[in-house]
């Protein structure tokens, strides 16, 4: 049986909803900003194919396909990656650090304090680069089968 | 005996722990509480008094009268410190980090000779306003070793950090929402830092204001250095 990043995100927002305990709120987040991961495996395929750029999969391959997103360059020479697409392909990375950021606190700073709204506004966020990464990937998809 | 608080050191103390608290933890009463007394120390001591009005017209949100107040202060008073620093503090907590910016040098020019003079205040001032190389001048001992490895193999300028600023405070003054502390966490393993600020919003709308955020970095040509090692995230306070 496998899950799919949409699973991962529900998961998030349902331990948000019932959350009592900060572990739990600490769970959400982290789940939601693997939701986010996951989901932009396909974006990072996509994006092999048409800038040659892949990320490798040595240590600190989240935050290498990370920055490839947020340093995305404006002229790639393709067309099928115009500069509209090629800004939200880095506001895409943008978001994912800021996410990665309110994840690592989450999982590593078990000492500073972690509220509700630290996880609510990585829920928030995880959203809404989902939407997105989807929306892209969509766009991406279609000009290549054209 | 307990001695008796000055009006000035009463109004300023709660003023601190209001700023502490985040204006939008602050009801219209309390507001108006503090403009009172503010009204009444003017009258006794027009410098402090210059001072207490801007920091008030920051709570409420009203850039423009902050920024008179604040002048006011300064005119009367050039070189005090305490003007100087709760101008730089009432711009920041407003979103305008550039003039806070411009403000802090004045404040740290006569400190050149004497780093690591400033308080935690000034340390979280500093770090709210991007100026994390300048905290570390300053205020190093309220630095944690990690940070100071993270700037130091990746050479990261305030410069470079800048235009992340400038993007935050585009959006923090079109949305209307004023912040209230920052925290500094570093990821060692990815030389990343990551620096939160805290804005008077819901969890939902600090999560819009992200994604704009994002979108306003995307148009910018950032250095390659500030993509791989720095970033600001915004959270509900």
């Amino acid at each position: 049986m496998s899950i799919t990043y949409q699973d991962l995100y529900d998961f998030s927002c349902s331990i948000f909803d019932a959350q009592t305990l900060e572990v739990e709120l600490r769970a959400a987040c982290s789940s939601a900003y693997y939701a986010v991961w996951h989901c932009s495996d396909e974006l990072d395929k996509l994006l092999i194919d048409s800038s040659g750029q892949a990320s490798s999969d040595k240590g600190g391959v989240h935050i290498e396909r990370i920055n490839k997103f947020a340093g995305f360059p404006l002229n790639t020479n393709q067309d099928r990656v115009s500069p509209e697409r090629a800004r939200d392909i880095r506001a895409i990375g943008h978001m994912m650090k800021m996410i990665k950021g309110h994840r690592f606190k989450a999982d590593y700073k078990l000492d500073a304090d972690f509220s509700a709204s630290d996880c609510k506004v990585s829920i928030e966020g995880s959203n809404k680069a989902i939407d997105k990464i989807t929306q892209i990937c969509s766009l991406l998809q279609q000009v290549e089968a054209s | 005996m307990p001695v008796k608080q000055s009006i000035k050191s009463q109004l300023f103390d709660r003023l601190n722990e209001a700023l502490a608290r985040g204006r939008h933890n602050l009801t219209a009463f309390e507001i108006k509480g503090f403009e009172r007394d503010a009204k009444a120390l003017l009258k006794v001591d027009t410098i402090q008094g210059y001072i207490a009005m801007g920091s008030v017209s920051s709570l409420k949100m009203d850039v423009d009268e902050s920024i008179r107040w604040h002048e006011l202060a300064l005119k009367s008073a050039p070189t005090s410190f305490e003007a100087i620093f709760n101008y730089a503090a009432s711009m920041a907590g407003l979103g305008k980090f550039s003039v806070a910016r411009n403000l802090t040098n004045r404040l740290l020019e006569p400190l050149k000779s004497e780093p690591a003079t400033l308080s935690q205040t000034g340390h979280n001032f500093l770090l709210s306003t991007g100026q994390i190389n300048k905290a570390l001048k300053y205020c190093s001992s309220h630095m944690t070793e990690p940070l100071i490895n993270v700037l130091t193999s990746s050479q990261l300028s305030d410069e470079e950090i800048e235009p992340y600023f400038d993007a935050l405070e585009s959006i923090i003054i079109k949305s209307k929402v004023s912040v209230s502390l920052v925290d500094l966490i570093v990821d060692e393993d990815d030389e990343c830092i990551y620096l939160t600020q805290y804005v008077s919003a819901s969890p939902e709308q600090a999560g819009s204001l992200s994604m704009e955020l994002a979108e306003a970095l995307s148009c910018l040509e950032l250095s390659s250095k500030a993509v791989r090692h720095f970033t600001v995230t915004l959270n509900a306070a």
